[in-house]
C-alpha cells in the first residue's frame, strides 16, 4: 500500500494536467470553475470523460495485465499480447454491426478469443501460449477491420483510429460504463486481495495456503475478460498497455509481485500520459492514443526480449 | 524435371492465369469481359496494371519467405511477421515525410535499407548467431517480430496520420494495399524481377548451407557469401514489395508453407512453386477485396491477414507438434 | 487414547495415468518428527500430497485427528496443515518478508490490513529460520539455502499444528542442514508441533526422525522407532541394498553402511 502512494500521486498531477492541456491551455482556477459548472464545454463535454475513460482504461488494462501475469507466472501472457484485447475488439464490432449490447459484445469476444488460445496451446508450455495467442489476435484484429471498413459510414482512416486505440470519442456515458465495471472489479479484487497475492506462487502452495487454484482461475479470467472488454469498448484495441503496466510499476516503486494496485495506477498514469501527448502532438487531427502507447510499450517488448536473449525460454 | 514434377508446376502457373483473368473481369464495378476488351476508358490498362502489381508483390513476398525459412531453419520466418516489411514501411514513410518530392527511387532505397535495419534488429533480438540451431530461437522469432513491427507501425502511423498529404497518399498503404493506378512503381517492380531471378539462383548455394556452414565451405561455396546474398535479397524483395503495396504480413508465411508441402525438401523446388502461389494468393485477395465490400474496398493486406492469421496458427501446430515429438 | 495424527484406510492413490497406491492403510502418529523414506519414484510425495488435502484418493478415507481430511474447508485445512512442495515455483521479484508474510493467507480477512497476530508470526518464522537479517533481500539476491529457507518460513508462519515437508533439505550444504532439522526437532518438541518430512538422507533420517516409514511400490514396508525400522532387512526390501545397521557412537541413533 505505501509504495503505492507515489504512483497515486503521479497518477492525480498527470490528471490535472490532462484537464489543463490541450490545443488551449487552462488554468487550475477555469478548471476548478469548469468542473462545477454544467454547462461548461471545453471542461465538462470534452476534457473530463476524456480524462475519466483514459484513467479509468489504463486502469482497468493495467489489472488485467498484472492478473494474468500472476495466474500464469509469465510476463508475456497478458490480454494485449495473447489476443484477448483484439478479441474483445472483434466482439464489439460483432456487436456493432448487429446492433446487440456493446459491452457483452466485447466480453463475449474476450472470452472466445482465450478459450480459443486455451484450447490452442493446452499442455504445450507458457510460449505456445504467447505464440498462439498473437495468431488469434492477428485474426480478430483482421475480422476486425473487416467488419469496420464494410460499415457503411466509416471510412478507412476512422476505422484505422478506433483499431488503432483512440480516445476521440469520449463522452460521459462511456465512462460510467467503464467505471461501473472497473469499480466492480477493483472492489472483487478488494475483497480477494489476500488471496490474489499468493498469484505467483503457483497451484500447489496456492492449495496448501488454502485457496482452492480453479476457483481462482475463474476468478481471474472473469476478471480479466470484463476489464479488458470494458477497456476496448470504452478505447478500442489498445496494445501494449496490460503488458508493460505491471513490471513497470514494480521497478518504479519496488512493490512485489502480483502488485494489482500499482499495476492499475501505473497503467492509468501511461494512458493519461499517452492521451496528453496524443492531444498535443496533433491538436486540430484526431490522433489514436494506442499509437502512442505502443511507441512506449513495444520497446518495453524489445527490451524484455533483450534482457533474456540467453535465457532458455520453454 | 521429370513429367511428373513438372505437372504441379504447371497446374500452378495456370491458377496464376486464372487469378489474373478474375482480377481483370471482377472490381468494385462489375464489367463484362466484352466491355473491358473494348479498350473503354482505359480500364483493362488499370486493371493489367494493378493485378501486375499484386502478382509481383506476391510473388516477392513468398520468395522472401522460402529464403527466410531456408536460412534460418524456421518456418516462422516471414517478412512480414518478423517485422521486416515493417522496417521498410517506417523507413519509406520517413523518407516521403522528410524528403518530400524524391519519387519512386528514394522511396524504393529507404524500404531497402530499413528492411534491412528491421532484419539486424531481428537477428539480435531472437537471440544471434548463439541462439542458431537451438529451439528456443525458432519460437522466439514471432515475439521479437511482434516489437520491431508494432513499434515501426505506430512510428509510421503516427507520422502518416499528422500530415494531410501524407493521409492520402499512405493511409491506406500502411495496412497493405495494391494500388489502384501505377504512380512510380516501375523501380521496384524491376528490382522485384532481378531480385527473382537471382533469388532463383541463390537457392542452389543455400541448400548447401542447409548441409552445415562446413560442408558447404568443402563444396566450395563460402556460407559467409551465402547468408550475405540471401539476406540481400530477401531485404530487396521486401523492400521493394513494400514500396509499392505497403507492409503485407503472413504472405510470406502460407505461401512458402503450402509450397514446401507441394515441392517436398527441394528447396529450389519449393521456391519455384511459391512464386506462383504467392502471386496466385495476393491477386486472388486483391480481387477478393473488391467484390466482397462493394461499392466499396478491403485492402489486399487485410484480406491477407484474415487468412494469414488461421496460417499462422496452422504452422505452428506443425511447428510445435514436431518440437513435442523431437 | 486419542486419534493419531493421520489414518488412511484402503486408500486408492491415481496421480497420473499409473496407480501408485492400491488398497493401501497406514498409521501416522501425532507428536515429533516422522520421516517417510523409500526409493525414488515410490510416491512418497504423491502421499505427501495426499496427507496435504492437495491430491484427494480415488478411493478409501484420510482421517485427520480421527475426523476425514476431506469434510475440512480449504482455509480450516490451512489452519492446521502447512504443506511445502519440493520445488515451489521461484519468485524472483519477492522480496524474503514479503514471501513469508504469504503464509498468513489463510488467517487474514477480507479488506483487513495485516493483523498483530499476523506481523508477530511472520517475526518468529523469520527469527526461528535465521532470516530477520535478510527481510528486505530480493529471492532473486539469495543463495539456494537461503531461498529454501524462506519458504520454510512461509511453512512456519502458518503456525500451523501440523507440518508437511517434502525434501526440505535437498539444496543445502550439510551444516545447514543439520541447522535446519534442529530447528524442526526444535519445533516438533518444545513447541509440540507434528512434522512429516519426506527425507532422502537414512542417517538424517535415523538420527532426527522420532518415527519412520519406508515405502515401496505403495506399499508400507518398515515403519517404527528409527531403531526398529531402519533395518538390513529394511534397506533390502526398500532399495534392493545389503547393508549393515550399527548405532553411532555419539547419538546412538542407527547409522547405515552399505556393503556394496
Amino acid at each position: 500500500m505505501r509504495n503505492c502512494l507515489p504512483i497515486a500521486l503521479a497518477l492525480v498531477a498527470l490528471a490535472l494536467v490532462a484537464l489543463a492541456g490541450g490545443r488551449n491551455w487552462i488554468g487550475p482556477g477555469a478548471i476548478w470553475s469548469g468542473l462545477r459548472d454544467p454547462d461548461d464545454f471545453v471542461i465538462r463535454t470534452l476534457r473530463l470523460p476524456r480524462v475519466l475513460i483514459a484513467v479509468g482504461v489504463g486502469a482497468a488494462l493495467g489489472l488485467a495485465g498484472a492478473l494474468m501475469q500472476g495466474l500464469t507466472r509469465n510476463p508475456l501472457a497478458t490480454p494485449d499480447v495473447i489476443g484477448l484485447v483484439q478479441g474483445a475488439g472483434l466482439g464489439y464490432a460483432l456487436a456493432l454491426a448487429t446492433g446487440a449490447a456493446l459491452l457483452p459484445g466485447a466480453a463475449g469476444g474476450a472470452a472466445a478469443a482465450m478459450l480459443a488460445v486455451a484450447l490452442l496451446s493446452r499442455g504445450q508450455g507458457a510460449l505456445a501460449v504467447v505464440l498462439y495467442g498473437i495468431g488469434v489476435g492477428a485474426t480478430a484484429m483482421a475480422a476486425t477491420t473487416v467488419l469496420l471498413v464494410r460499415a457503411p459510414d466509416a471510412a478507412a482512416a476512422q476505422a484505422m483510429i478506433w483499431l488503432s486505440g483512440s480516445l476521440a470519442r469520449a463522452d460521459l456515458a462511456t465512462a460510467t460504463a467503464l467505471w461501473s465495471v472497473l469499480g466492480a472489479a477493483l472492489a472483487a479484487v478488494a475483497l480477494a486481495a489476500h488471496r490474489l497475492s499468493t498469484l505467483w506462487l503457483g497451484d500447489e502452495v496456492m492449495a496448501a495456503l488454502g485457496i482452492d487454484p480453479r476457483r481462482m482461475r475463474w476468478l481471474v479470467l472473469a476478471l480479466v475478460t470484463a476489464l479488458t472488454a470494458a477497456g476496448t469498448l470504452a478505447a478500442g484495441p489498445i496494445g501494449f498497455l496490460a503488458f508493460t503496466a505491471a513490471p513497470l510499476a514494480r521497478a518504479v516503486t519496488g512493490a512485489e509481485p502480483p502488485s494489482l494496485l500499482p499495476a492499475a495506477l501505473m497503467g492509468a498514469c501511461l494512458l493519461t500520459a499517452a492521451d496528453l501527448a496524443a492531444r498535443l502532438i496533433a491538436p486540430v487531427a484526431v490522433f489514436p492514443t494506442g499509437l502512442v502507447v505502443s511507441l512506449i510499450g513495444a520497446p518495453y517488448l524489445v527490451f524484455f526480449l533483450w534482457r533474456d536473449r540467453r535465457a532458455v525460454s520453454p | 524435371m521429370t513429367r511428373s514434377s513438372l505437372l504441379p508446376h504447371i497446374l500452378l502457373w495456370l491458377a496464376c492465369l486464372a487469378a489474373l483473368a478474375l482480377s481483370l473481369r471482377l472490381g468494385s464495378a462489375g464489367i463484362g469481359f466484352d466491355a473491358l476488351l473494348s479498350g473503354q476508358d482505359g480500364l483493362l490498362a488499370g486493371r493489367a496494371v494493378r493485378s501486375l502489381c499484386a502478382m509481383a508483390v506476391g510473388a516477392a513476398l513468398a520468395a522472401a519467405g522460402v529464403m527466410l525459412q531456408g536460412l534460418t531453419g524456421n518456418p516462422l520466418a516471414d517478412p512480414g511477421i518478423t517485422g521486416v516489411n515493417a522496417g521498410a514501411a517506417l523507413a519509406a514513410v520517413a523518407w516521403a515525410y522528410f524528403v518530400p518530392g524524391t519519387g519512386g527511387s528514394g522511396i524504393l532505397l529507404a524500404a531497402v535499407a530499413g528492411a534491412g535495419g528491421a532484419g539486424l534488429a531481428l537477428w539480435g533480438l531472437a537471440g544471434g548467431t548463439a541462439a542458431l540451431g537451438r529451439d528456443t530461437i525458432a519460437l522466439r522469432l514471432p515475439l521479437a517480430g511482434l516489437a520491431i513491427e508494432a513499434f515501426c507501425l505506430s512510428a509510421a502511423a503516427m507520422l502518416i496520420l499528422t500530415d494531410a498529404g501524407m493521409q492520402a497518399r499512405y493511409l491506406r498503404w500502411i495496412s497493405g494495399a495494391i494500388p489502384p493506378v501505377l504512380r512510380n512503381e516501375t523501380g521496384p517492380l524491376a528490382a522485384i524481377g532481378l531480385a527473382l531471378a537471382g533469388g532463383f539462383l541463390a537457392c542452389g548455394r543455400l541448400a548447401l548451407l542447409g548441409l552445415g556452414a562446413e560442408q558447404s565451405h568443402s563444396l566450395g561455396r563460402d556460407p559467409r557469401l551465402t547468408v550475405a546474398l540471401v539476406l540481400g535479397l530477401v531485404v530487396v524483395l521486401s523492400g521493394a514489395a513494400v514500396a509499392i503495396a505497403g507492409p503485407i504480413a503472413f504472405l510470406g508465411l502460407i505461401a512458402p508453407f503450402a509450397a514446401r508441402g507441394l515441392a517436398g525438401p527441394s528447396l529450389s523446388r519449393a521456391y519455384l512453386c511459391a512464386l506462383p502461389l504467392g502471386a496466385a494468393g495476393l491477386t486472388l485477395a486483391d480481387t477478393a477485396g473488391r467484390v466482397i465490400a462493394r461499392p466499396g474496398e478491403i485492402d489486399a493486406g487485410i484480406v491477407v491477414a484474415l487468412l494469414g492469421g488461421p496460417g499462422l496458427i496452422l504452422v505452428l501446430r506443425s511447428l510445435l507438434r514436431r518440437a513435442g515429438t523431437a | 487414547m486419542t486419534a493419531p495424527l493421520f489414518e488412511l484406510r484402503g486408500l486408492s492413490l491415481t496421480p497420473g495415468a499409473r496407480a501408485v497406491y492400491r488398497d493401501f492403510s497406514l498409521t501416522l502418529p501425532e507428536g515429533g518428527i516422522t520421516g517417510i523414506i523409500g526409493p525414488n519414484g515410490c510416491g512418497k510425495s504423491t502421499l505427501l500430497r495426499c496427507l496435504a488435502g492437495l491430491a484427494p484418493p480415488q478411493a478409501g478415507q484420510v482421517l485427520f485427528r480421527g475426523r476425514p481430511l476431506a469434510a475440512l474447508a480449504g482455509g480450516e485445512r490451512a489452519r492446521r496443515i502447512a504443506f511445502l512442495p519440493q520445488d515451489p515455483p521461484p519468485q524472483p521479484e519477492m522480496t524474503v518478508a514479503g514471501l513469508v508474510a504469504k503464509g498468513r493467507t489463510p488467517w487474514r480477512r477480507p479488506f483487513l490490513p495485516p493483523s498483530r497476530e499476523d506481523r508477530r508470526a511472520v517475526e518468529a518464522a523469520l527469527a526461528a529460520t535465521g532470516l530477520a537479517d535478510l527481510r528486505d533481500r530480493r529471492m532473486a539476491t539469495l543463495s539456494g539455502g537461503q531461498r529454501q529457507r524462506a519458504w520454510l518460513a512461509l511453512a512456519l508462519a502458518q503456525e500451523t499444528g501440523v507440518i508437511l515437508l517434502d525434501e526440505p533439505t535437498s539444496a543445502l550444504d550439510l551444516p545447514y542442514q543439520l541447522a535446519l532439522l534442529r530447528l524442526l526437532q526444535d519445533l516438533a518438541g518444545a513447541k509440540g508441533r507434528s512434522i512429516v518430512m519426506v527425507l532422502h538422507d537414512l542417517t538424517l533420517a535415523g538420527r532426527f526422525c522420532d518415527h519412520v516409514v519406508g515405502l515401496a511400490d505403495g506399499q508400507v514396508v518398515t515403519a517404527g522407532p528409527p531403531a526398529n525400522a531402519i533395518t538390513p532387512e529394511a534397506l533390502d526390501r526398500l532399495y534392493g541394498l545389503r547393508a549393515r545397521v550399527a548405532p553411532d557412537p555419539v547419538f546412538a541413533r542407527p547409522v547405515v553402511y552399505p556393503l556394496e
